[in-house]
């Protein structure tokens, strides 16, 4: 059985966190909350993180098993219905995430490749990703969203002369309504990593490693949304469909390097198609725990194949994408509230009968 | 829709050719499960491609979600 380390857990975490809650919804944040934007994150991380406590609770109960392989052992029937409804719930973050990455690199990068060339050449990436295991999986995130982290935390340095810090202020304009608003848009994306335990065993997954990783996705997050108000504006930056993006075309390294933005696309990028391979491998595991003849890796191909197809079908458009995050939260509830509210209630192990003393 | 088709076709016997080694060698229900779905991506694929109007999930999700919209 492959396992990664606790390191790789939690860079996988803040990866999941953090790589496609960058790409459109900041500015849907900004536009509701105004320069209050910011607060929103650390509002949403609460309720992200109370939920991950009760989850690990859950999967301190079973020492040896992943969530996915408890429910299924636990409660035959009703386990696995829940083990499916995580799966489909996880296909929708995955075909999603699919068609915003896939529009993004049209809109930015390649505007006469068609979308079904560019999903192709993107899969023929995860694919190859996921198949190799969890094991590759952690490393590719080692090297590359630390790659990205390290540029995140690099901003505030190179974009000093752009700074209007006067942009933050009046705080609470708009009333804790807004920012409530604002954390209502946020917490659907903060809480995707909330299926960690369900592939992870709790050698692996622990709250303080878990915690630790939706609070640095959540500080990379308030860094580029600070940053999107101070160096934007709050105006501009709710109009932009990639605002982050936006703010990276402002940097500009002295003469030589006036086109920075494509370096930090590029790692990005990279760090995007680990979110991705991450969600088609918890497909494969889900798959793989309700039917356990079946073998995970040679899912990969079919399961991201199929993800592909879907995300063309799903979304018309990439502003059907971004719609979809106003209704979004209200499906998330399901997923990210009410089943980690009920599983630690109702998910125990089984009471193990004492045995009878001989006389 | 016959050009579609055989694209979809060709794509789906390339995925094939790759993968027919190590799916040969699988259980009987990994190799179902991947034909299935191969077989539905080539269908929805062709459909989204021959279709005028396309139901599309994503608008019924969002009219299905619409009275949580809490922004509106």
């Amino acid at each position: 059985m492959e396992q990664i380390s606790r390191r790789q857990m939690f860079l996988i975490g803040a990866g999941y966190t953090f790589d496609a809650t960058l790409i459109s919804l900041p500015a849907q944040i900004i536009g509701v909350a105004k320069q209050d934007a910011w607060m929103t994150y650390p509002l949403a991380s609460l309720l992200i993180l109370a939920m991950l406590w009760l989850l690990s609770k859950v999967s301190q109960r079973f020492p040896d098993q992943d969530l996915f392989e408890a429910l299924t052992h636990r409660y035959r029937l009703i386990g696995r219905l829940i083990v499916c409804s995580m799966i489909l719930f996880t296909f929708l973050i995955l075909q999603r995430d699919l068609r915003m990455f896939i529009d993004f690199s049209n809109i930015v990068l390649l505007q006469q490749t068609p979308l079904s060339v560019i999903g192709l050449l993107m899969i023929g990436v995860i694919i190859p990703i996921v198949a190799s295991g969890i094991e590759v999986l952690g490393r590719v995130a080692e090297i590359f969203f630390v790659m990205l982290a390290l540029v995140i935390l690099s901003l505030p340095l190179v974009l000093l002369k752009e700074l209007d810090l006067e942009s933050l202020l009046p705080i609470f304009d708009g009333g804790p309504g807004h920012v409530a608003k604002g954390a209502w848009l946020a917490f659907p994306y903060l809480g995707e990593m909330l299926i960690l335990p369900f592939v992870f065993k709790s050698k692996t997954f622990n709250f303080r490693t878990a915690a630790y990783a939706q609070l640095f996705g959540s500080f990379l997050l308030v860094i580029l949304i600070v940053y999107n108000i101070i160096v934007l504006g709050v105006h501009v930056s709710a109009r932009f469909m990639y605002p982050n993006h936006e703010l990276t075309r402002q940097i500009r390294l002295t003469d030589f390097l006036d086109r920075f933005d494509m370096i930090l696309v590029s790692i990005w990028a990279s760090a995007m198609f680990t979110k991705v391979a991450f969600s088609v491998f918890v497909i494969c595991r889900g798959i793989r725990r309700c039917l356990p003849t079946v073998s995970e890796k040679l899912l990969a191909s079919p399961v991201t194949v199929f993800a592909l197809v879907c995300s063309f079908w799903f979304f018309e458009n990439s502003l059907q994408v971004v719609n979809l995050n106003h209704t979004w939260p209200a499906l998330a509830l399901l997923f990210q509230v009410l089943f980690p509210v009920l599983l630690f209630f109702f998910l125990r192990p089984k009471k193990k009968t004492p045995a009878h003393e001989s006389p | 829709m016959i050009g579609q088709l055989i694209l979809s076709l060709l794509v789906f016997a390339i995925i094939l050719m790759l993968e027919w080694r190590p799916l040969r060698k699988s259980t009987r229900s990994t190799r179902l499960i991947s034909f299935s779905l191969y077989a539905l991506s080539s269908a929805i694929w062709v459909w989204l491609q021959v279709s005028m109007h396309v139901p599309r999930p994503a608008v019924y999700l969002e009219m299905l979600l619409q009275p949580f919209d809490i922004l509106k």
